[in-house]
């Protein structure tokens, strides 16, 4: 785990954070304070600022806390316009990050952006300690939210397409020929352009060729982690390459 | 058991948080050395890893200006939403969720409580003080609102059952018990939820509200 015990602590009066071992970075409890003691004209104009080099910029773990002691001073109006202000200057991450899962139509794009930022914003406020890691780890906390609600609209897609398995004449499942070379046999243009690729195959599937092709397990392991027999294994690992196959002819095709 | 995965939603935003740090090092762990760490999450990283390989690739994703300004204009949207709901008092548990699309019996299922129970909360007849924070915390993640609008809610007064009479000339009080009590006398719960439920109750804190 992440020791964020090893920063040093700056003696401050902040709320106190809940969970055990967490702490603020120190230049986060700096920014906390800054904001405490400006005045409401300074504080417009600090949150103002959008340019993330500026001497003045206010992170967003920092935005966090001032949104969540405006809620404990019952000021609704800044704690609104605080979490307005986070959607606005996160708009763009939620956007990239839904863009890049090629399986979502257009409208699910724009359901899952909106999910995402519904869910955010009723974290920011939450004052439970299960939600304080958006002043700790704001931008990963914001990932991971985005990744679950992703998954929710991939799992819909999945289950309304499923793929069939490769039958051999005795009615078993086959064994798949694996027709794509490793990725380290492709340059680096095809492994990029791969991971494109990789957003359009089914979670099991992707889920084996990066554990087996990335990761180096072997299909003993995968077979026991995501308890499937070695022969599914194999059959899963075939269809994907299969498929990345497919859209590597197909890439090839268009050049 | 979904009560289970809720309860540990906590553990794995921190394990995310360290799983992904830890990639951004010079030196990583292996994901075999993950998983070996944390067996019991094995699951999880799995699935964070297989989506690791498309989710990095957003960093370099450029947006163009007509995505730029259809992400804000969502951003605009949700926030406007979210801001005139979250701004308006909860009025009632069950006309939140009928907007949801549910019913008490759907509501209940999503909370891990019986009807009976969301009835009870419905009509606040268990003391405030003895509800759970991870109770309304939950209340709150369902019906799409703050958990301090949930607060509010249940810490008012109790209300009469809809259509109730009464003849002496002061309105008389609706009668309120403990969470622990309301729990333990359910005949819907099942011993697991039972179980759940007490075993949480005494964290409850009530937040910052």
């Amino acid at each position: 785990m992440h020791d964020h015990k090893a920063h040093n602590q700056p003696s401050t009066s902040l709320h106190p954070l809940q969970g055990d071992g967490r702490t603020r970075e120190p230049v986060v409890e700096r920014q906390i304070m800054r904001l405490l003691a400006c005045t409401p004209g300074e504080l417009r104009r600090t949150l103002q600022i959008t340019e993330r080099d500026a001497p003045n910029f206010v992170q967003e773990e920092a935005l966090v806390y001032l949104l969540r002691a405006k809620i404990r001073q019952g000021d609704h109006q800044a704690s609104g316009d605080i979490a307005e202000l986070l959607v606005e200057r996160c708009a763009s991450f939620i956007y990239r990050q839904v863009a890049v899962w090629k399986s979502l139509s257009e409208s699910q794009k724009d359901d899952c952006i909106a999910d995402i930022t519904s869910q955010m914003w009723l974290d920011l406020f939450n004052l439970s300690a299960s939600c304080e890691f958006w002043e700790i780890r704001f931008w990963l906390c914001l990932r991971r939210r985005a990744l679950n609600n992703i998954q929710k609209y991939r799992v819909i897609n999945e289950n309304e397409f499923q793929p069939q398995p490769l039958m051999g004449s005795d009615g078993q499942e086959a064994d798949a020929i694996h027709s794509l070379p490793a990725p380290e046999h492709l340059s680096p243009e095809f492994q990029m352009e791969m991971k494109d690729a990789l957003a359009a195959l089914p979670e099991k599937e992707r889920q084996v060729y990066v554990l087996y092709h990335l990761h180096r397990w072997t299909q003993d392991e995968i077979a026991q982690s995501l308890q499937m027999t070695d022969r599914t294994v194999r059959n899963v690992l075939g269809r994907a390459d299969k498929r990345l196959a497919a859209w590597r002819a197909g890439i090839q095709g268009d050049r | 058991m979904r009560n289970m995965k809720k309860h540990n939603v906590e553990q794995s935003d921190a394990l995310y948080i360290a799983w992904a740090e830890d990639r951004r090092t010079g030196a990583p762990k292996s994901l075999r050395e993950w998983v070996a760490a944390h067996p019991t999450q094995a699951e999880a990283l799995i699935q964070w890893a297989s989506e690791e390989v498309v989710a990095e690739t957003a960093a370099t994703y450029s947006l163009s200006t007509t995505e730029e300004a259809r992400a804000k204009e969502i951003g605009r949207q949700v926030a406007a939403r979210l801001r005139a709901r979250t701004a308006e008092p909860v009025r009632s548990l069950l006309a939140l969720a009928r907007e949801q699309g549910q019913d008490a019996d759907a509501l209940a299922e999503q909370l891990d409580l019986s009807e009976p129970l969301v009835m009870k909360l419905e009509r606040r007849l268990i003391r405030f003080a003895t509800l759970p924070a991870q109770l309304m915390e939950r209340v709150a993640d369902a019906l799409r609102v703050t958990t301090q609008q949930i607060q509010a809610y249940l810490a008012l007064q109790p209300a009469l059952a809809n259509g109730a009479s009464y003849r002496s000339e002061t309105v008389p009080q609706a009668m309120q018990q403990d969470f622990d009590q309301a729990i333990r006398n359910d005949y819907d719960l099942t011993d697991d939820q039972k179980q759940f439920w007490l075993t949480t109750q005494p964290e409850g804190s009530h937040g910052d509200a």
